[in-house]
């Protein structure tokens, strides 16, 4: 019997990733957070949203690029918390073959997502050289 | 008017001196993506209010004491040590360590737009450009009165924050009036009548038809 965890595993992969998976041509997860103590986790399946379509007051509609990544609970060992730093390396745009590029998890906006709903999302933000 | 050859001679001023720091922007026709912000501050400078005190010479010249915005826009982004993150072969250590030495994008932003904010300040009160390159005389008073910084804002992958310096000064309005319309030609408005003619009368057209 198919237990309410593993249902919504089942769902996530539908409904979370779908054609929307940050994964490779082999399905290999695409994004890799590293947490404050040097621990990596690689092949994280879930998804990134880069863009939005805003309007602004004036009325003029513009795209925002502002990524989003949803992950599974269920990949990450580790969840990050509100005023931890991770490290988050992820393609810069959502196509085939798209660099690598780094990025900071956002100190101004908290993780969001809860155990019953079965993922997190995250705000990376870029990262330079110091 | 003064107040426009002067908003014009600070942005004029600003934008040769900025040697790279930052960028001098007179409009911009649509809204300035956090990249492009994070590439080089953005300056602007508008005149902001003015005041004219009453005098009992003022139909002609008058005194005029403005105050102009010399706006700042930053944005950061987060600083570490990506060196050693990108390295595979980095200790644990050494990748906590790299971590625990971020500088925020916040913070990013804050510390150039202060180095900016101090730029725009060195640059206007130095002694040799006190005229703001406009003619001897015609700007009294120049000042950089009080300065003021926003709250940083998330765009995207980027902190934006945003500053601006009050500038005043004081110069002479000449009041010249409105210019009337030229018009390229002219219009005749005369009115022609023909004289009317009868048997005996007189015949007034130039037609030099004989009268019977």
């Amino acid at each position: 019997m198919i237990t309410a965890r593993e249902m919504v595993e089942s769902d996530l992969s539908l409904t979370l990733e779908g054609d929307f998976a940050s994964t490779d041509d082999l399905g290999n997860g695409l994004v890799t957070l590293i947490d404050p103590d040097g621990a990596i986790y690689s092949g994280l399946k879930g998804r990134v949203d880069y863009d939005y379509i805003r309007t602004q007051p004036t009325g003029e509609v513009v795209v925002v690029h502002k990524p989003v990544i949803t992950l599974r609970r269920s990949s990450l060992p580790r969840v990050p918390k509100s005023g931890e730093t991770w490290f988050v390396k992820m393609p810069i745009a959502p196509h085939a073959g798209a660099p690598i590029g780094n990025f900071i998890l956002d100190d101004t906006q908290a993780p969001e997502g809860s155990e019953t709903l079965g993922f997190v999302k995250f705000f990376p933000q870029q990262a330079v050289q110091a | 008017m003064s107040f426009r050859a002067i908003d014009n001679a600070l942005t004029t001023l600003l934008g040769i001196n900025a040697n790279g720091a930052f960028r001098v922007v007179a409009y911009q026709r649509q809204s300035i993506g956090a990249d492009e912000v994070f590439a080089l501050p953005i300056v602007t400078v508008y005149y902001d209010a003015g005041s004219f005190p009453r005098s009992a010479g003022g139909k002609i010249q008058s005194r005029h004491d403005m105050t102009f915005k010399i706006s700042v826009l930053t944005a950061g982004a987060s600083k570490v040590d990506l060196r050693v993150l990108n390295d595979p072969t980095s200790s644990m250590q050494a990748i906590a360590s790299a971590l625990a030495g971020q500088v925020s994008a916040a913070k990013a932003a804050d510390d150039l737009m202060d180095e900016t904010l101090e730029l725009i300040y060195q640059i206007i009160r130095d002694p040799r450009n006190y005229g703001l390159g406009l003619a001897d005389g015609f700007v009294s008073n120049p000042w950089i009165g009080d300065f003021s910084k926003g709250e940083s804002q998330r765009y995207g992958e980027y902190m934006v924050l945003d500053g601006s310096w009050t500038f005043t000064c004081s110069a002479n309005e000449i009041t010249v009036g409105v210019a009337p319309k030229v018009m390229a030609e002219g219009v005749d408005t005369s009115l022609e009548v023909a004289a009317a003619t009868t048997a005996t009368g007189y015949d007034s057209a130039q037609s030099g038809a004989e009268v019977q």
